[in-house]
């Protein structure tokens, strides 16, 4: 009995430690590539920010509709001179499978400039269409108030149409969008 | 002589997707493109290849009755090992296989192996199993995948073929995936059978 115990203690402690030791060397390259890839993101969505001051005070879950979508982080960018030319609001909102990682840049006037997906885990030729179908992503920009989703051909300047087939996960996408937008409200309401 | 008898066994007659019709749930889920169903294939045949390996130098030193939990322990600590590894140094395949990683562990090719040949034989030849069934579970997987993918999505390792033809997107999804792994069943069995004489 005694050596049952102690051979399988002996044997998740040196399962343990060689964890341990593996994620001492990969845990710093995992959060390397990580902060690499967000700002390339920031980076291609506003070029001309000097840096990027990451907001830390502010509330990280926004309520839209029954769903809540959180906020994990919120930069505001600065051009040449300190000057504000922009906000990067990195959204989550929930896919058709998993949750869409993406940032929606927001400029000074309050209008959607650009949106990047930093990941997205839906299906392959269906809402992994928000990706890569560049008229649905095109539609998005300039948008300065909440978007409404229709399916049909938009009627107004704050209609936006889902891709056919695909209404989950461009929802999805659209309900991000409006998430940046009301998080830039509310900041500017507090300034 | 032996070491061809493995890997004959492990690839194609005792193949564990096309014969043995273990790992079903990674097959249909990562098989949507090639580059996925490589990855996976060849995340699951590391860890094949370490958990065969070290359970074969533990088989005499673990009890019986407490086999199986160390199996799992130590599966799961490679199957970790590689999620880590693959995060920090090929995060688009990290990215794009998400959960089926983590879920290695319960995939039951490994186990299937460990209590079935590592748990019995030499170190190296449980090496050599892992490595052959590992390859023929990467092969079966990359043979639906490349299918999916071509018919599926229109394109190969990413490339555009048929220059914008729509897709047959049922492929790409979980219903196709069913049916595309059962006619490549079919056809693996009727080659293997008709190798085999016909017998059956």
């Amino acid at each position: 009995m005694l050596r049952m115990a102690l051979t399988l203690f002996a044997i998740t402690a040196s399962v343990a430690i060689l964890l341990a030791i593996s994620n001492y060397f990969t845990s710093p390259i995992i959060a390397r590539s990580a902060k690499e890839r967000l700002d390339q993101s920031l980076n291609t969505l506003i070029p001309d920010a000097i840096s990027f001051d990451e907001i830390t005070d502010f509330e990280k879950e926004i309520n839209i509709g029954s769903a809540k979508i959180k906020v994990p982080a919120i930069y505001a960018a600065k051009g040449s001179g300190d000057q504000q030319i922009g906000y990067c609001i990195w959204v989550t909102p929930m896919g058709y499978s998993d949750v869409i990682d993406m940032i929606v840049a927001i400029d000074p006037k309050g209008s959607v400039s650009g949106v990047q997906i930093i990941s997205i885990n839906d299906t392959p030729g269906i809402g992994m269409k928000v990706q890569s179908d560049e008229g649905f992503q095109n539609s998005v920009i300039g948008l300065n108030d909440s978007a409404k989703i229709v399916k049909s051909a938009p009627a107004a300047k704050n209609e936006i149409q889902v891709i056919a087939g695909a209404t989950v996960s461009s929802s999805a996408y659209i309900n991000g969008v409006n998430v940046a937008l009301e998080v830039v409200q509310m900041l500017k309401q507090e300034v | 002589m032996k070491i061809k008898d493995i890997f004959k066994s492990g690839i194609i007659t005792d193949n564990p997707v096309f014969i043995q019709l273990l790992g079903m749930c990674p097959t249909l889920a990562t098989s949507t493109s090639l580059i996925n169903a490589i990855g996976m294939g060849l995340s699951a045949t590391f860890v094949l290849v370490c958990s065969n390996m070290l359970i074969s130098l533990l088989r005499k030193f673990i009890p019986q009755k407490i086999r199986i939990a160390s199996y799992i322990v130590i599966i799961a600590g490679f199957v970790t090992l590689v999620d880590m590894l693959l995060e920090a140094f090929f995060y688009s395949i990290y990215n794009a296989l998400g959960v089926f990683i983590p879920l290695i562990v319960v995939n039951c090719i490994i186990l299937a192996r460990a209590e079935s040949f590592a748990s019995k034989n030499k170190v190296l030849p449980s090496i050599l199993d892992g490595l052959a069934m590992g390859l023929g579970f990467t092969v079966a997987l990359a043979i639906l995948g490349a299918i999916r993918e071509v018919l599926g999505s229109g394109t190969i390792l990413g490339f555009e073929l048929f220059g914008g033809v729509a897709p047959l997107s049922v492929l790409a999804l979980p219903a196709g995936g069913f049916l595309a792994l059962g006619f490549v069943i079919a056809a693996a069995q009727h080659l293997i059978n008709r190798k085999r004489g016909g017998a059956d």
